[in-house]
């Protein structure tokens, strides 16, 4: 229950448009029952010459002096479209202000979500369960969406019409009443029994759903392999399987769900049939009029239906706690500190490591990063030599701002990295990830991410990201819809549009975090080229594994254990004993032998 | 890509696309029947309910008698647990209908896409087909059992109400169902109104949902490119669209029920009058009264249920125009010519020599990218495709595999035109290695087993062995049974490429084919991958499209492929020795200084 503070903290701003709407809603209930008693007075006092009972009409009538109604049906029949038509006005307005308010809570809270994890750290979505955070981020939304746009007003509704309707129909007869309500407390929890219950159902059905649409997935996308193996008739029996699964389990689901109506079914219409006998019973003893037996067939039909409906939403108001938690979890996570305040230096791009050591805070004492100095200068190219798990990544990482030290500082043209605004220093310098992210639209929207670059610029970036020639291949050009829902592009492909958008304008510092590794060697010398071409102006930090990419740098530096263990030039290292001479005589042997013609064992 | 922009015009009802659906449903006649009838059984005791207050009326409150009460209270249990009944097996059956029905054509789709050729795939995105295969079997299989069930419902309703009305008091029906045509009209109206407003509302859901997606999924990008406040904008607007646009549909929601109502009470109030001085002059009961009061405002139910099914249909048509495209696409590549040895076809050997006559090839029309090629490969011999991307040698391997057939020209295989071989026949001697290795979710050992169904164990430890994949296999925590995860997810690309070895490996096929990956793997799984590779080929027929040099030299011969014909052949040393445009390739492709090579 600790969970309804917050649901109520989405709502702020649109509270007093809730409270409009429940009095709105209110008045509405109210209205919609002054139409049976219309009818009772209209049957009784009108067609029937019974005496007028009703106060308030027996008021009226003194005040105009009015002997009899029979002469009065047709007021009857006026005020019977008069008060439908003011509750359907009040409706109206009623569903228009809880829509605009639940939209509007809805509209916050995505935006206030979407912010929120763009401005998590790093560190937060290298180690995010991507599939879990969109659940969050989207049914989970939608969940709550429904309960705010629906259920919440739908509970508001019949919690009036219960409240108002026993207090009118205890005013006509007390003892009808009681017959009247008997039921009610029976079917709405059976409803809710009920819908708890098979709440698992709906789980196995989706679950059963999602498998087989994974199976549809996985043949699309494997359909080469399966072809090529000749596998279509085992992959039908895959399919088969999943496929008769999903037909048996929601057909499970739906035959319960069969019970469940049969069964509520059965319980409303007893009811409405035991006011009728009850009620015949009681008019026959001269204690209710015919009008008023009317009328409460009316009010227990008004009752029962929507009582069974609370069931299934009180039993579905569960779910949209178990929604709220989820979201708020994420919520609850700390932002990235953007140093907002900080300063915006110009940055001409002479980047300093000083004694910088780093360890994540999940495991302190493992040093991920240790006694690293170096330094680049303004146009320089540093390349960063190192296995798999030797800790270069984190340095470029570091440099991009995403962690903090823990000992040593990094300055760039003299100022500590830390004091520096954080958008500001990424616009200046930019890393390139390993695996880039191709966001949804056009190759040209891609390149030209901060929507602000010429044409001309564009296709230069492409240029000297070498994937001009390759956008000009497909069909679209430049205007080839890529992302989730466009073209497949390769790995190389993503590699170098993502190298384009990162040098669609002038950086200082440009970080490449072995992300050239999807590329052909003779591609990627040629990016190499053309980079060094066009970015003279910037220092470059290159982190690879491949002696080929780092032999053409001004300086390199070898990182094993999280700590430099060598740095010169390319002529020095290898020739010098050590871990790049290593790998160099490694990757060596494997090409080298080409040259002479030997087969390669 | 016609057919997925293509529209249909929704106004109207398209009969070929229904009749096809009603003959799919020809199979479930009975349950059809059986769900039609119950409708029919609910809306009668929907409308006998009312008819009970009428003769509780005439029968015992007017004349003041309660005699036959008792028989009246034991109709009265019969009606609620007859009705109850009804309720009960007409979701089951149409619950068994709908699901049946999505099973069965899901089914048909499903077969028929592992039949369709690569052209197919290739101009089809996958997220179109997916859709075909779910929400819109979906939809299908809800209109023609739940939209049925409220068709059926909703008339027989209106025609058994009519029926009362008229047979009581013919004058007075008239009177009730003046405002039909009203309500009829507005309904509809409405409802379709309705239908496209919401569908507007879940097309920007979809982009929000793939906005929240994407922001999740690049959210490193994003930082590092310090594009969190352009994002956030486009978020932004989209979102606000969405309210905006969601609380329009609300309106029209809002707005159609008090009109409904409204409308419906000037009948109910019509009712009041005119039977109000019938009952005076005595030719209205008063329990008719009250029965023509229940059953005006019982009227509009029906009509609304009537508007909202219809606009539903339209909808469905669309869903199931998509997906008889489907079904009914017609397969390129297939076992039509007729076939040789076809009886003994298991116990055809394959010696594995293949032969390429005069082939031409053009994925479109007017643009080749084969143009009569010819080669002769003898069983046995490695060969290696180099040259650029576009260059046609992935073709080469795709028209060997047969995933397309040649425009022009043959592919023979011992000499037999392989189109006289069935596919089936032709991918059991092929053994393929793709570029990006696919995995399927399940374990290691599924996976292994894929290349020979049914296999034992044995084999797929063997196999892993000789790729040299069995040493990483059993450090895993659960060894052959580890899972690999979705699309092989939980494994590193080298390990993944290492599987894909293997199940290539256990089905020992005579002609080994491999599209070579271009990203590079650590120095050590480059080894491990090398040695595979070399494993595989031995004994058998292989054609590599290669990437590394080092693939390239454990070949007899090499072809350089340049916009569709065979640029340069022959040995890797004959080649160098020959300085052209191999050469240079080799040279570009390495080290600028060749004497540090050695």
């Amino acid at each position: 229950m600790e969970n309804l503070l917050p649901l109520f903290s989405y709502m702020r701003g649109y509270k007093k448009t809730y409270l409009i709407a429940a009095i709105l809603m209110g008045l509405s209930v109210g209205f919609s029952l002054v139409n049976p008693l219309i009818l009772q007075i209209a049957v009784d006092n009108s067609i029937g010459d019974l005496n007028v009972e009703n106060p308030i009409v027996a008021g009226i009538m003194e005040l105009l002096k009015i002997e009899s109604l029979s002469g009065y049906l047709w007021f009857f029949a006026m005020l019977y479209v008069i008060f439908t038509a003011l509750r359907g006005f009040l409706l109206y307005f009623v569903g228009k202000l809880s829509a605009s308010a639940s939209e509007g809570t809805i509209k916050n809270l995505r935006d206030r979500l979407f912010n929120h994890i763009q401005r998590l750290p790093f560190s937060y979505h290298k180690n995010a369960n991507t599939g879990d955070l969109i659940q969050r981020a989207t049914s989970d939304m939608e969940t709550l969406k429904k309960f705010l746009a629906l259920q919440l007003v739908e509970t508001g509704k019949v919690a009036l019409m219960v409240l108002f309707s026993v207090y009118v129909m205890w005013r006509l007869s007390p003892r009808m009443t009681i017959s009247a309500i008997s039921l009610t407390p029976v079917i709405f929890l059976f409803a809710w029994f009920f819908f708890r219950k098979i709440q698992s159902g709906f789980e196995i059905s989706d679950e059963a759903e999602a498998e087989l649409s994974t199976v549809i997935q996985e043949n699309l996308s494997g359909i080469r392999v399966v072809k090529a193996f000749g596998a279509e008739g085992a992959q039908i029996k895959v399919f088969e399987e999943k496929n008769s699964e999903y037909r048996d389990k929601s057909y499970k689901l739906l035959s319960d769900l069969a019970w469940y109506w049969s069964i509520s079914d059965f319980l409303c219409f007893s009811q409405i049939g035991l006011v009728l006998v009850y009620g015949v019973y009681l008019n026959l003893s001269g204690e209710i009029t015919l009008g008023v037996l009317v009328a409460f067939t009316s009010y227990v039909t008004m009752l029962v239906w929507p009582i069974r409906q609370m069931g299934n939403i009180i039993a579905d108001f569960g779910k949209a706690l178990v929604s709220v938690e989820r979201i708020q979890m994420i919520l609850l996570e700390e932002e990235e500190d953007y140093v907002e305040t900080g300063m915006k230096p110009q940055i001409a791009g002479n980047v300093k490591f000083e004694d910088v050591a780093f360890s994540y805070s999940d495991d302190p004492k493992r040093k991920i990063l240790d006694g690293i100095n170096f330094d680049i200068k303004h146009g320089e190219v540093l390349a960063v030599l190192g296995k798999t798990g030797s800790g270069k990544s984190t340095l470029a990482h570091l440099l991009a701002g995403f962690y903090q030290p823990v000992k040593g500082k990094i300055l760039i043209d003299g100022i500590d990295l830390r004091s520096i605004e954080k958008t500001w220093l990424r616009k200046s310098v930019r890393l390139v990830l390993q695996e880039p992210f191709l966001f949804s639209g056009t190759i040209t929207e891609n390149i030209d991410i901060y929507g602000k670059s010429e044409q001309e610029q564009i296709f230069k970036a492409a240029k000297t990201a070498s994937i001009d020639k390759d956008i000009r291949r497909f069909e679209k050009g430049y205007e080839t819809y890529v992302g989730e829902e466009g073209v497949t592009l390769s790995g190389g492909q993503r590699q170098r549009i993502a190298i384009a958008r990162t040098i669609i304008d002038k950086a200082s510092v440009l970080i490449f975090d072995d992300s050239l590794s999807a590329l052909d060697a003779k591609t990627e010398r040629q990016v190499r080229k053309e980079l060094r071409a066009e970015n003279e102006e910037a220092s470059t930090l290159i982190i690879t594994h491949k002696i080929s990419t780092a032999m053409e740098a001004d300086k390199i530096i070898v990182i094993d254990g999280g700590r430099i263990v060598q740095q010169g030039k390319h002529d020095e290292l290898a020739v010098s004993d050590g871990l790049y001479k290593e790998i160099w005589d490694h990757q060596n042997t494997f090409n080298g032998n080409i040259m002479t013609g030997h087969r390669g064992d | 890509m016609e057919k997925i922009t293509n529209k249909t015009d929704e106004s109207q009802l398209d009969k070929r696309i229904w009749l096809k659906i009603i003959k799919d449903l020809t199979e479930y006649k009975k349950e059809m029947i059986a769900v039609m009838t119950l409708m029919i059984s609910v809306s009668l005791a929907d409308s006998i309910f009312p008819q009970m207050t009428r003769v509780a009326i005439d029968r015992f409150i007017v004349p003041e008698s309660s005699e036959g009460l008792g028989v009246f209270v034991l109709l009265y249990a019969c009606l609620v647990a007859w009705q109850a009944v009804n309720i009960l097996l007409f979701i089951k059956a149409a619950g068994k209908v709908e699901v049946r029905f999505a099973y069965g054509i899901r089914k048909k789709a499903f077969e028929k896409l592992q039949g369709l050729s690569f052209s197919y795939f290739d101009e089809t995105p996958k997220g179109w087909i997916m859709a075909r295969m779910t929400s819109d079997i979906r939809k299908i299989g809800e209109i023609i059992s739940w939209g049925v069930v409220d068709l059926v419902w909703g008339l027989s309703m209106m025609v058994i109400i009519a029926g009362f009305m008229l047979y009581y008091n013919w004058r007075l029906a008239l009177v009730a169902l003046s405002v039909v045509p009203v309500l009829a009209v507005m309904s509809r109206y409405f409802q379709l109104k309705i239908l496209k407003e919401y569908r507007r509302v879940r097309k920007i859901n979809s982009q929000i949902t793939s906005l929240f997606s994407e922001g999740i999924s690049g959210a490193t990008t994003t930082k590092s490119l310090a594009l969190e406040e352009n994002s956030f904008k486009e978020f932004k607007s989209a979102t606000d669209n969405m309210r905006i646009k969601s609380i329009r549909a609300a309106i029209f929601t809002s707005m159609f029920m008090p009109l409904a109502i409204s409308i419906g009470s000037i009948g109910s109030a019509l009712v009041l009058l005119k039977g109000g001085s019938g009952v005076a002059q005595g030719s209205v009961s008063l329990g008719v009264l009250i029965l023509f009061i229940t059953y005006t405002a019982q009227f509009f139910e029906p009509i609304r249920e009537l508007a909202r099914v219809i606009s539903e249909f339209q909808q469905a048509q669309a869903s199931a125009e998509r997906v008889y495209a489907l079904l009914e696409t017609k397969e390129t590549v297939g076992d039509f010519e007729a076939l040789i040895d076809i009886d003994n076809e298991k116990e055809v050997e394959l010696n594995g020599r293949i032969e390429f006559k005069n082939v031409n090839f053009s994925y479109l029309e007017g643009e080749p990218v084969l143009v009569d090629f010819n080669l002769c490969v003898k069983p046995g011999e490695k060969i290696a495709l180099v040259g650029e991307t576009g260059s046609g040698k992935s073709t080469i391997v795709n028209l060997l595999c047969r995933f397309y057939e040649p425009t022009s020209g043959e592919i023979t295989l011992d000499g037999v035109d392989y189109k006289k071989r069935s596919l089936g026949w032709l991918h059991s001697k092929i053994g393929y290695v793709l570029q990006s290795p696919h995995l399927f979710s399940g374990s290691i050992k599924e996976n292994i087993l894929f290349g020979k169904p049914g296999g034992t164990m044995e084999e797929v430890i063997n196999a892993a062995k000789v790729v040299n994949a069995h040493e990483f296999i059993v450090k895993l925590d659960r060894g052959y049974d580890s899972k690999v995860g979705e699309g092989g997810g939980k494994l590193s690309t080298g390990e993944k490429q290492l599987i894909s070895f293997a199940r290539t490996v256990i089905r020992n096929p005579r002609i080994f084919i491999l599209d070579e990956a271009t990203s590079s793997v650590d120095t050590q799984t480059e080894v491990y991958i090398q040695k595979a590779i070399n494993q595989v080929m031995k004994g058998r027929t292989a054609f590599i499209v290669a990437h590394r040099l080092s693939t390239v030299l454990s070949s007899d011969r090499i072809l350089l492929i340049e916009k569709g014909i065979i640029k340069e052949m022959g040995s890797h040393d004959e080649l160098m020795s020959k300085r052209g445009d191999y050469y240079s390739l080799v040279q570009s492709q390495f080290f600028h200084k060749p004497s540090d090579a050695i």
